[in-house]
C-alpha cells in the first residue's frame, strides 16, 4: 500500500473560546467572553451604567502600572450570575476567538496567588495575554493577601483568609462555550455602554 | 601551583565546566549542563502580576513563552544596558529566562572539590569557587527562585501550583 494513496480526512473537532483583550500598561489581559456585558469611555461610565456598580481600575486590582489616565481608559462592564462590576483599562484590544489548545497552563514558576488570578496564557499576534480567572475577578473569590512584592499592600488586606474549596483552575467550559461567547458577544452589541463612535479604533474585524 | 592537578589517586577529583557571567556588574558562575542557552535580549517582554518573588514577567521566545527571573533585582543592581543578554536556565520544571549584563559569558573548567560551600544561607546558592583572582558565587540554576509554598494558599487542583512544586528538601512552614 502506497502511503501517497492514503486521502482520507480525519475530522476533528476544535473547541473554540472568545475573550476581549484589554491591556493595562504593558500587560494584557482577557477577559472571558461570558462575563462581558458592555464597554464604554471611562469618563463616560459613572454617568451611563444604570443602576450604579462599583467601578475599580483593572490594573489596582493586579497592582500594575498604567500607561493612560483614567479619564483616556475604557470602562469594561463586567457580570456573573448576581454580580456587576466595571473595570476601567487602558485599551481594548479587541474580541478574539481561539481555540482552547492555544491556552497553556501558567508556566509553574509562578507559584503565588497569581496561579489564582489567571487560569493560562496564549500567545495573540505575538504577544502573551493572561487568562483572567472570572469568579476572582467578579469577586467570588475574596482578593488574595500579598499580591505583589513590589507595591505596598493595604494593611486591611493583610489578614490571611481561607480559600474557598472550591478548583479553580481552566473552567473554559463554564465562560468559555460557544454558546455563552455568541451570547455575550450579542450582550457587547446592545449593552448600554456600546461606542460606535470608537468602532474604526477596536480591530473587531480580525476576529 | 596551588591546585592539585587531577589523577587517578585523587579520589575527590571531578571536572567540573561553569558559565561565568556578569549582573550588574558583579560576577556569577552557574553549572554549564543548568544553561540552555544565550542570546540578546529583547524587551518584548510582559510584566505579569505575580507574589512570586521575582517572578514577575513572561519573554515570547518562538512560540514558547518563558518566565524572566529578576536576578538583578534579587541582587538589587541594575543589569547594564544596551546590549545585555538573556541566559536561559534549565530550571527543573521548565526553562527560564534571566537578564545578564551583556559581556559574553565565558566557559571555566574546575574541580568539584573546589567548590566551597557558601555561608551565606540563600537557597539558590550552590557555593562560591575562585576563578582567577576571583571569588564567584555559583547559582543553582535547576532550582532558582523555588519557594516552597505554604500547603494552605494553593488548592490541591493547581496543576502545576500543588504539590509537584514544592522543595522537598525544604522545612514544612506550618511546623
Amino acid at each position: 500500500m502506497s502511503l501517497r494513496g492514503r486521502t482520507h480526512i480525519v475530522p476533528h473537532t476544535v473547541g473554540l473560546t472568545q475573550f476581549l483583550v484589554v491591556g493595562c500598561g504593558r500587560t494584557r489581559l482577557a477577559l472571558p467572553a461570558g462575563i462581558v456585558r458592555g464597554l464604554g469611555r471611562a469618563q463616560e461610565a459613572g454617568s451611563v451604567i444604570e443602576p450604579p456598580v462599583s467601578r475599580t481600575d483593572l490594573a489596582d486590582r493586579f497592582g500594575l502600572s498604567r500607561s493612560a489616565r483614567v479619564e483616556e481608559g475604557r470602562t469594561v462592564l463586567c457580570g456573573g450570575r448576581d454580580l456587576q462590576h466595571a473595570f476601567v483599562v487602558d485599551e481594548v484590544i479587541g474580541l478574539i476567538e481561539i481555540e482552547v489548545d492555544r491556552i497553556r497552563p501558567l508556566p509553574p514558576h509562578f507559584a503565588g496567588p497569581e496561579r489564582i488570578w489567571f487560569t493560562g496564557v496564549f500567545l495573540l499576534q505575538g504577544s502573551a495575554v493572561l487568562v483572567v480567572e472570572p469568579e476572582w475577578l467578579l469577586g467570588s473569590y475574596p482578593r488574595m493577601p500579598g499580591a505583589l512584592s513590589s507595591r505596598p499592600s493595604d494593611p486591611s488586606e493583610s489578614a490571611p483568609r481561607a480559600l474557598p474549596p472550591k478548583p479553580v483552575m481552566a473552567r473554559h467550559g463554564a465562560h468559555g462555550t460557544m454558546a455563552a461567547a455568541a451570547a455575550s458577544v450579542e450582550f457587547v452589541e446592545v449593552g448600554q455602554l456600546e461606542e460606535a463612535g470608537d468602532a474604526e479604533e477596536t480591530p473587531w474585524a480580525e476576529l | 601551583m596551588l591546585k592539585k592537578p587531577p589523577g587517578p589517586s585523587s579520589k575527590s577529583a571531578r571536572p567540573c565546566s561553569l558559565v561565568m557571567f556578569f549582573v550588574g556588574g558583579r560576577k556569577a558562575a552557574a553549572r554549564v549542563e543548568e544553561v540552555g542557552g544565550v542570546w540578546p535580549w529583547t524587551d518584548e517582554t510582559m510584566p505579569v502580576p505575580s507574589g512570586t518573588p521575582f517572578v514577575n514577567a513572561v519573554l515570547r521566545h518562538g512560540e514558547e513563552i518563558l518566565p524572566v527571573y529578576d536576578l538583578a533585582a534579587k541582587l538589587d543592581v541594575q543589569v547594564r544596558e544596551p546590549g545585555s543578554l538573556c541566559l536561559i536556565a534549565k530550571r527543573a520544571d521548565g526553562p527560564m529566562a534571566v537578564r545578564i549584563d551583556g559581556d559574553i559569558p565565558t566557559l571555566h573548567a574546575i574541580d568539584e572539590g573546589d567548590i566551597r560551600r557558601s555561608p551565606d544561607p540563600d537557597p539558590d546558592l550552590m557555593g562560591t569557587c575562585r576563578v582567577g583572582a576571583d571569588e564567584v558565587w555559583i547559582y543553582s540554576l535547576a532550582t532558582l527562585g523555588r519557594v516552597p509554598i505554604p500547603r494552605a494558599e494553593i488548592p490541591a487542583s493547581c496543576p502545576a501550583g500543588g504539590q509537584d512544586q514544592r522543595d522537598p528538601h525544604a522545612k514544612d512552614p506550618g511546623r
